[in-house]
């Protein structure tokens, strides 16, 4: 079951291999290294995406935008799991505030969990820095009509 | 004698069952003989009044019975005498009462009889009776009825008198000389009479004050002790509120503790049982997409440590509930059996065969409870093997036995990993996994404190990252397990 804020689209979602127009940067912010392998396979090979950075908490994630935040490009993904040791995923979103507007200007930030609790999923979803909220693993399908109805 | 008493009333401690009941008693015998006191006194004073009526009824008619003997000496008026006779009758009916009450045995009859004709109401002569029979030898009734005795026997002397005269007037001998002479005597009796009928009056009427006097202070006395023991009484009993108030207050933080550590505990439990299988759906996808046979395998490798994982989980989480619901079996238990066995039942597990283990069994025997011993011993030898560094030439886990005067001392060491020091003092914290590991639940550590906390006993850490870590549990020996332990476990966070 996946769950989305977003169900505007009514595409049918089969593109496999989907050249994406900007080539967008991704970044898998996710403690477990299973999940991490999983999501960055599955985008490898269903929407051959290349470029994928790991960070396994959300401080290493602030650090890694701090750091790599100029060469960002055209756009950058942010796949962020909730449940993370140090900062987790909404305490992330809290210090990503600080963060420089132009990097937050060309940022997508998603949400991805297995969280079942509804309180979660409203704050999630309800968060102005928080595109959508999907469940793992990643569903690439909608992962890819997000981005292109966005057009970025 | 005061300065025990006064040590007494500094000991005395009015929370204690006893020591109310021996409030209430104070304030149930106070109470009674308040009533007692109140009761007697109002009865002897009601008696007394009776006795002055009596007195006043007795004074009338001598008087009366003089006026009309001097009437007639006078006029020699039969009438006069029938009256003079009459009016005596009163003091008669007293004087009969009182020799019959001096009796042992004085028939009730005759002295209600008499009291009658001495002009006493009926109802008094209860009473009356009443204090003559119980205080006819104390202080001022003796007085009383001393001076009554004389009286009567005045009285006796006049009427013989009066006789005397009667008959003289009768048989007509009578001179005017007589006549002088006896009225003479007469109000000289009658003067006399006058002064036993004052002092009679005056011991009666002092009497009185005296006892009104006394009855006041009784009645005080009696009344702050009913009040002082009711305050007491009170006050023990306010105390109990509040320390059943307290009690509860304190209850009611507990639940509160328990019911947020039981939301943390549904919320934690639910999101990582839940994650390994996301993590499985995931691979599954992959394996899916994948032709490759030796990458399927490779996924299917992980499949497995996701489901282990989760089968650890689910076993952490049956252990916990088991530390805290099962009480505590305690019996002899071989340490070393203990041991041997949990670390048998890890020869199997993933990286154990890497590891070199090694016992030094210094102390075998202990009294405890084999459920948590089990529980601490399979955790912590888990722990050992899943966090060894495989970085190092040859890990290994040593599990050490000794005992020390009062506990039995359990170290289990290895070289693996290492704990950051800035998260040693959280390990022991429910859900608490450290930064660079996906191997803990966050339970194991939690739940080998818990059962620990049951024993009695403590546990300490002592670790260096990359170097190793040691871990050290103690359990008292005299399993007279320490209520406090008990009680830290079950209020544990």
């Amino acid at each position: 079951m996946q769950i989305t804020r977003d169900n505007r689209s009514k595409h049918n979602y089969f593109f496999f291999i989907a050249p994406m127009k900007p080539k967008c940067k991704f970044l898998i912010v996710d403690d477990n290294e299973v999940d991490q392998m999983v999501t960055r396979t599955l985008l490898k090979k269903k929407l051959a995406v290349e470029d994928v950075s790991q960070a396994r908490t959300g401080s290493e994630a602030l650090e890694w935008l701090k750091v790599s935040g100029d060469s960002i490009g055209d756009c950058l993904i942010i796949l962020l799991d909730i449940q993370m040791p140090e900062m987790d995923g909404f305490e992330f979103l809290e210090a990503y505030e600080a963060v420089d507007e132009r990097v937050k200007h060309k940022t997508t930030i998603i949400m991805l969990s297995s969280t079942l609790d509804p309180s979660d999923i409203r704050r999630a979803t309800d968060h102005k820095y928080v595109k959508s909220l999907f469940s793992k693993p990643v569903p690439t399908g909608l992962l890819d009509e997000l981005m292109m109805s966005d057009g970025a | 004698m005061t300065n025990r008493l006064a040590s007494f009333l500094k000991s005395f401690n009015p929370l204690t069952q006893r020591n109310v009941f021996i409030l209430l008693a104070i304030l149930i015998a106070a109470a009674a003989s308040l009533i007692i006191v109140n009761y007697l006194t109002i009865k002897t004073l009601s008696a007394v009044r009776a006795y002055t009526n009596g007195e006043s009824q007795y004074s009338k008619g001598e008087k009366g019975a003089a006026r009309h003997l001097i009437m007639y000496v006078n006029t020699r008026d039969e009438t006069h005498w029938e009256q003079f006779k009459q009016e005596l009758n009163v003091t008669f009916g007293d004087s009969i009462a009182r020799v019959a009450l001096s009796q042992e045995d004085g028939n009730l009859e005759v002295i209600k009889k008499g009291f009658l004709q001495g002009r006493n109401h009926p109802d008094d002569h209860d009473d009356m009776i009443w204090l003559f029979r119980n205080f006819g030898r104390v202080s001022f009734m003796a007085n009383a009825i001393a001076i009554w005795k004389e009286a009567d026997g005045i009285i006796h002397r006049e009427y013989l008198l009066a006789e005397e005269i009667h008959a003289k007037i009768k048989a007509g001998h009578w001179t005017s000389a007589d006549q002088d002479a006896v009225i003479g005597r007469i109000n000289s009796i009658t003067g006399l009479l006058t002064a036993k009928e004052r002092a009679f009056s005056n011991v009666l009427g002092d009497a009185s004050r005296r006892i009104n006097g006394y009855l006041f202070v009784a009645n005080f006395f009696f009344t702050l002790i009913i009040i002082g023991s009711a305050i007491g009484y009170g006050a023990s009993m306010i105390g109990k509120i509040m320390r059943s108030q307290r009690e509860l207050e304190s209850k009611n933080t507990d639940l509160t503790i328990t019911n947020h550590e039981l939301d943390n505990f549904v919320y934690s439990a639910s999101h990582d049982l839940r994650a390994p299988i996301t993590s499985l759906k995931g691979l599954i996808e992959l394996a899916n997409l994948e032709d490759n046979v030796t990458q399927i395998r490779e996924y299917l490798a992980l499949m497995q440590q996701s489901l282990d994982k989760q089968d650890q989980f689910i076993n952490d989480i049956i252990d916990f509930s088991k530390n805290k619901r099962v009480s505590l079996q305690l019996q002899e238990i071989s340490l070393v059996e203990l041991i041997k066995s949990a670390l048998n039942q890890h020869r199997f597990m993933r990286g154990a065969e890497q590891i070199k283990m090694h016992t030094v069994f210094r102390s075998d025997k202990v009294y405890s409870d084999p459920l948590r011993l089990s529980i601490l011993l399979n955790n912590l030898i888990s722990n050992a093997i899943k966090y060894s560094d495989e970085k190092k030439e040859q890990s290994f886990l040593k599990v050490e036995t000794f005992a020390t005067d009062t506990h039995h001392v359990i170290v289990v060491e290895d070289n693996g990993i290492g704990i950051r020091s800035e998260d040693q003092k959280h390990i022991f914290e429910m859900f608490f996994v450290t930064q660079n590991t996906n191997k803990g639940s966050g339970l194991g550590l939690y739940i080998v404190k818990e059962a620990v906390d049951k024993l009695g006993g403590t546990i300490a850490v002592e670790s260096e990252k990359n170097a190793g870590s040691k871990f050290i549990v103690q359990i008292p020996k005299n399993h007279v397990v320490s209520l406090e332990g008990v009680m830290r476990a079950n209020h544990a966070r």
